[in-house]
This record gives C-alpha cells, sequence and structure tokens, in this order.
C-alpha cells in the first residue's frame, strides 16, 4: 500500500534575499525591460549570484546560512524540535564545503593556521544536520552534480511514498568557491557578455550563483495546498562527462519517462521547469528534448527558467528553484524566463517571456540536467 | 536480495600507474589525467562484474568515505600558486563523475551516483540502493565503497573524530546484486537501523544468529568474504558510528 509524499516546509536562502517575502517581492519586480540593468547592479564586483548579509567568514558563513534555512523550514512545516528528532537527512551538493577548506588552506599558506584544510570526510555537513536538529537517523548525502538536491528530494520523496519512512528534511547547498568559479571558467562555460538568457539565440554561458534551501516531507499533509510527489526519473546520459547528447533524447526519454510514471498526460503539467543553464550545449539538447516532447504529444506546456533570478546554484538548483516556483505559485504567477527575446536555431517553443497569472492548483514539472550525463525529472502538484 | 559477485582491492597505497595499467588490461576507457579514485572506482566495479551480463536498468552506487579529498587538496595547493585550475582536475575534484565513468565503462543507462554518510557510506548507501531494487527503480545493483589512501594528507588523522582506523590504504570493494537466487553467494534478509546502543542490542536479541561482524574492525564486504569461506550459515554485520547511530544486516546463505 503506497502513501503520499506532501512538501509540508520550505525555506530558501538565496541573492535574491532570505525571507519568502523579500524574494517573491524581488521575481514580482523584476521583468524583460529592468532586468538588465538589475544584472549590472548585482554584478558590480563579480558576475556571481552572491548571497548577501552574512560573515565574512566562509566558515562561519556556511554554517549561519545552513542553520538558518534549517530553522526556517521546521517553522514553516510548524514542526517542534521534538518532533524534528524524527526527521530522515537527505542533503545534495556539488562542491559540499569546500569554501571551507579553502579559507583554512590559504591560511595555512600565510602561516596563521597550522592546519591544511578543515574537513576532510566527504559527508561532515549531513553530520553536522544531524546534531544540529538532533535527529535519530543517519543522513545520506548525495552527489550527482546539478542533479544532487533533486535526486535527494525524490529519493526522500520515495522512500515516504512507499512507508519506509514517515518524514524528511532535503536540503540543497552550494555557496561560493574559488575552485568551481575556476573550474567553470577553465571550461570556458561562464557568460561573457554578463546578461543570463537560457534559450535565448544571443545566450553566451553560464553564471554562477549560491544558495541553500530546505524542504520538509511528510507522509501527511498540513494544509490543503501542500504540494504532492507525483513522480521521478533519473537516467544517464552516457555520451561525455560534461555534456550532453545533443540531440536530447536522454533528457527526453527522462522526462517521458517521468511523466509515465505520474500516470498523468502531458497536457495536464501546466509548466515544465527546465534546467536552461545557458551553455550552448544545454540550450540545444534541452530545447531538441522540449521540441520533441511537444511535438509527439501534440500540445506545447509553458515552459520557464529561473536561473536568471538564482544563477545557476549547481546541486542546489534543484531544491532552490523547486521552492522558488512554489513560492510564486503561492502568490499566483508562473515566473518569466528573463533574457528571452528569440528562440536559438532550431527550437520551435518560447518560454513564458513574462509573468504568468495561474491557479493556486498546479502540477509542475522540473527537469535538470547534470555533469556526469545525470538526468532527474520530478512532478509535483497540489490538485486534487 | 541476493549477493552475487564481490570484488576487493585493498592494497598500501600504490602509484596510480599500476592501477591504470591493471585497467587498461579489461577497459578501453581514456583515463590519462584521471585521478587515482576514479580509477580505483573503475578497476574495482569491472572486475566485480567481470562477465556477469548486466540488465540495462542496472543501479551504480559509489560509496566514499573521503571521495576527491586528494585531489581538492591538490587543486587548493595549486591555487596558493596562483596556478589556474586545469579542466582535469576540476573534473577529479567532482567526485560525481567517479559513477559516470563506471556507468560508461559498462554502457549501462540506470541510475549511477555518489553517496556519502559519515563513517557509514557503504552501508546507508546499501540500504538506498535496496530500496531502489525493491521498488524496481533499479533492476540489479553494482555498489562499492572507495577511497584512496591518505596518505598524501599530512597527519590525515588531526582532522578524524575516530583516530583509531587507518585510512593508509588503497580500498576498493563492490558487490553485485540481484533479485536472483540461483548461484547467489548469500542473500540480505533485512536491515534495521538503530539511534543508541540500548536499541542496538534490542535489535540484536531478536536475531538468530551464528557470527558477528562490526565496521570498528571490517568493512561490509571483508565480513561478507569471511562469511562466504566460513561455515556459519548466519551472520548479522553491525555498521555504527561515533554517535552510536547505525544499521545491523542480517545476512544468510
Amino acid at each position: 500500500m503506497k502513501s503520499n509524499c506532501y512538501i509540508i516546509g520550505k525555506s530558501l536562502i538565496c541573492s535574491l534575499g532570505t525571507t519568502k517575502e523579500a524574494i517573491v517581492k524581488s521575481v514580482k519586480n523584476l521583468d524583460q525591460n529592468n532586468y538588465e540593468p538589475f544584472l549590472e547592479d548585482k554584478f558590480k564586483e563579480k558576475c556571481f549570484y552572491e548571497i548577501d548579509g552574512f560573515s565574512s567568514s566562509s566558515s562561519n558563513r556556511f554554517f549561519e546560512i545552513l542553520k538558518k534555512v534549517i530553522d526556517d523550514a521546521l517553522k514553516d512545516a510548524s514542526l517542534s524540535s521534538k518532533e524534528a528528532e524524527d526527521l530522515h537527512i537527505f542533503l545534495g551538493s556539488t562542491s559540499m564545503g569546500i569554501s571551507i577548506n579553502e579559507e583554512e588552506n590559504k591560511k595555512f599558506h600565510n602561516n596563521e593556521s597550522k592546519d591544511e584544510l578543515v574537513h576532510i570526510r566527504y559527508g561532515f555537513i549531513g553530520t553536522f544536520v544531524e546534531e544540529y536538529i538532533k535527529s535519530k537517523h543517519k543522513s545520506l548525502v548525495l552527489a550527482t552534480a546539478c542533479t544532487s538536491s533533486i535526486n535527494a528530494f525524490s529519493s526522500a520523496s520515495q522512500q515516504i511514498k512507499h512507508n519506509k519512512i514517515k518524514k524528511a528534511i532535503v536540503i540543497g547547498i552550494e555557496l561560493f568557491n574559488q575552485s568551481t568559479y575556476d573550474g567553470f571558467s577553465s571550461f570556458m562555460l561562464l557568460s561573457q557578455e554578463n546578461i543570463y538568457r537560457p534559450f535565448d539565440s544571443r545566450s553566451d554561458g553560464i553564471i554562477l550563483g549560491e544558495g541553500c534551501s530546505a524542504v520538509i516531507l511528510s507522509a501527511d499533509k498540513n494544509k490543503d495546498a501542500d504540494f504532492k510527489y507525483l513522480a521521478s526519473s533519473n537516467i544517464c546520459d552516457n555520451y561525455s562527462e560534461t555534456t550532453s547528447e545533443p540531440t536530447g533524447k536522454p533528457i527526453l526519454q527522462c522526462l517521458e519517462t517521468t511523466i509515465e510514471n505520474a500516470n498523468i498526460q502531458l497536457n495536464e503539467i501546466d509548466l515544465i521547469k527546465a534546467h536552461a543553464t545557458g551553455s550552448e550545449n544545454n540550450n540545444t539538447s534541452e530545447s531538441n528534448a522540449l521540441n520533441t516532447l511537444f511535438k509527439k504529444y501534440n500540445h506545447k506546456t509553458k515552459v520557464t527558467a529561473l536561473k536568471p533570478y538564482l544563477g545557476h546554484t549547481l546541486g542546489a538548483s534543484g531544491t532552490n528553484e523547486m521552492i522558488l516556483i512554489l513560492y510564486c505559485i503561492e502568490n499566483g504567477f508562473f515566473p518569466a524566463c528573463l533574457g528571452y527575446k528569440n528562440a536559438i536555431e532550431g527550437s520551435d517553443f518560447s518560454p513564458l517571456i513574462e509573468h504568468k497569472n495561474v491557479a493556486s492548483k498546479v502540477n509542475i514539472l522540473l527537469n535538470h540536467v547534470a555533469f556526469g550525463g545525470n538526468n532527474s525529472s520530478v512532478i509535483i502538484g497540489n490538485k486534487s | 536480495m541476493y549477493i552475487h559477485k564481490k570484488y576487493l582491492i585493498n592494497n598500501k597505497s600504490t602509484d596510480i600507474k599500476e592501477y591504470k595499467t591493471l585497467l587498461k588490461k579489461i577497459s578501453g576507457l581514456n583515463l590519462r589525467r584521471s585521478s587515482k579514485f576514479n580509477v580505483l572506482a573503475i578497476l574495482g566495479a569491472l572486475n566485480c562484474v567481470d562477465k556477469k551480463e548486466l540488465s540495462g536498468n542496472t543501479g551504480i552506487y559509489v560509496c566514499s568515505e573521503f571521495a576527491s579529498i586528494v585531489s581538492v587538496k591538490k587543486v587548493l595547493d595549486d591555487n596558493e600558486k596562483n596556478s589556474m585550475i586545469m579542466p582535469f582536475d576540476f573534473l577529479n575534484i567532482n567526485s560525481n563523475n567517479v559513477s559516470f565513468y563506471i556507468s560508461q565503462a559498462l554502457e549501462s543507462n540506470g541510475k549511477n551516483m555518489l553517496l556519502t554518510s559519515d563513517e557509514l557510506s557503504f552501508e546507508k548507501g546499501l540500504e538506498l540502493a535496496l530500496f531502489e531494487m525493491e521498488i524496481n527503480a533499479v533492476t540489479d545493483i553494482i555498489i562499492g565503497l572507495v577511497d584512496e589512501s591518505l596518505s598524501n594528507i599530512n597527519n590525515y588523522s588531526r582532522y578524524l573524530s575516530n583516530e583509531n582506523k587507518n585510512y593508509d590504504k588503497d580500498y576498493s570493494g563492490w558487490l553485485y546484486l540481484s533479485q536472483e537466487k540461483i548461484d547467489a553467494l548469500c542473500k540480505i534478509e533485512f536491515i534495521k537501523s538503530f539511534d543508541s546502543q540500548k536499541k542496538l542490542d534490542e535489535i540484536i536479541k531478536m536475531i538468530d544468529y551464528d557470527v558477528f561482524y562490526e565496521n570498528c574492525e571490517f568493512s561490509f564486504i571483508e565480513s561478507i568474504e569471511n562469511f562466504i569461506l566460513g561455515e556459519n550459515k548466519k551472520m548479522i554485520y553491525i555498521g555504527v558510528d561515533k554517535n552510536d547511530k547505525g544499521l545491523v544486516f542480517f545476512i544468510s546463505k
């Protein structure tokens, strides 16, 4: 007998703000006209979607942000600290806490510390969360590049759906670190014009960002409007460790399998939140997958992309973007794909160019694609 | 859930060239710039699978306590010399690429992931993998614990809470599991989790077993090797962390 899995609490800290109200206000106020001045202002110091307002020390900042996200999510779910002890912990990240090791290593080389590193265990963030919420359960940390936190979400949801666990907290975290920034730069994947334009013919690359988010999942809903996990799929595209097969076939396979697993039709999905990194390869492969999907099922679903608001937050993008879209839906709109004007060659769909008013009950598909050929899609909805 | 194959590399720290030479004999993968962590993992996984025909929906789970920390340290030290990070170094610190390389080598399109959980990475990974096979998200499983020697990190034990353990060795231990009973080495009957010594004692009292192994002495795969070679029919394996949280596996043959 299968159960249900509901999102009963959520929180997000990103470059748009540290509260739901501030984040929604920023998104609502943005449109195609004020987008470029907004970016110009944001990227005065460096071309990166940075979180403001925390300690300057990488280590302090890391744990301040993580703790606030957890506290806010627990509060949103109305869970007491005692109830939090029953939460299973699933965490997704690409760079884990490399920024903390970077800081310590720098001090070591400047003779300010005797330690070259701080943490050498890959799962130390999981243990920190276990101890912080006093969870009775051992954490599980997933590293699948940009699909890390969406895979963590799927794993937790499936375990609740199949009655293996009752409640879980899913965390995505990705904070600025020089190694990742320089690594993406070494692949020449970063935008040179400093304007994020996924799916647009002028798109010239990725702009990285940082963010941390947490989702509380439960077999029981708290509110009537709580979103329910419907289905997911994860497949491997063996084409290359850094790029997707350009035809988009593996992405299409992942999308179709998810829709099939959810036992719904494409026309019952109100919005597809694309991965949309803005890289040349992703623009082509994901567009091809979506074009084929829409042709095959003779239905064009609305599409949007959220990286123009948050930057590409890599392993945390799964839960970060899920929460951002849920915030927008709670406020009655689907956010536009900022920076989009003209389709890339061969694409015959257009993402939303302006915010679109929506009913409060919808089904949405979240698509993610990662280094290492890791493709993941999830469908959530709150229609009865 | 049946264990069909096992393979273990548990060497003193060995030069990557030796592992690459061994890998060349069984795979055409180009891993010229790849880290020892990646090479160890692929070598272990391919040797474990050997000639076994996979389902086409095989879940590949790479578990690790330290993942690419040796490569991370190299990149951090290079940064201090103001050297630009090179693309292959960046790929090496993206630990999750390890499961992609295995997937590519095995021509598998099923899910693959890198998992970790302090002191219990393999145990938690196996718990997830078995659940995913139970719900048919994957048809069969290749799962391994991989960690290259930490001997390149000066005085590494200062960063660890359980300093009794020695992480000087290169380790790559693998299992192949499926739901097929025929020709299995042994069967994982069930898994129970606990969050205190008291709960662990209660679980153990309920199980009728001949022999037990603990992660403070043996890894899961070493325990399976010992069990298969011995006369005992029922074993339990206890994986426990510094906070007395862990998992008990009951295994029979």
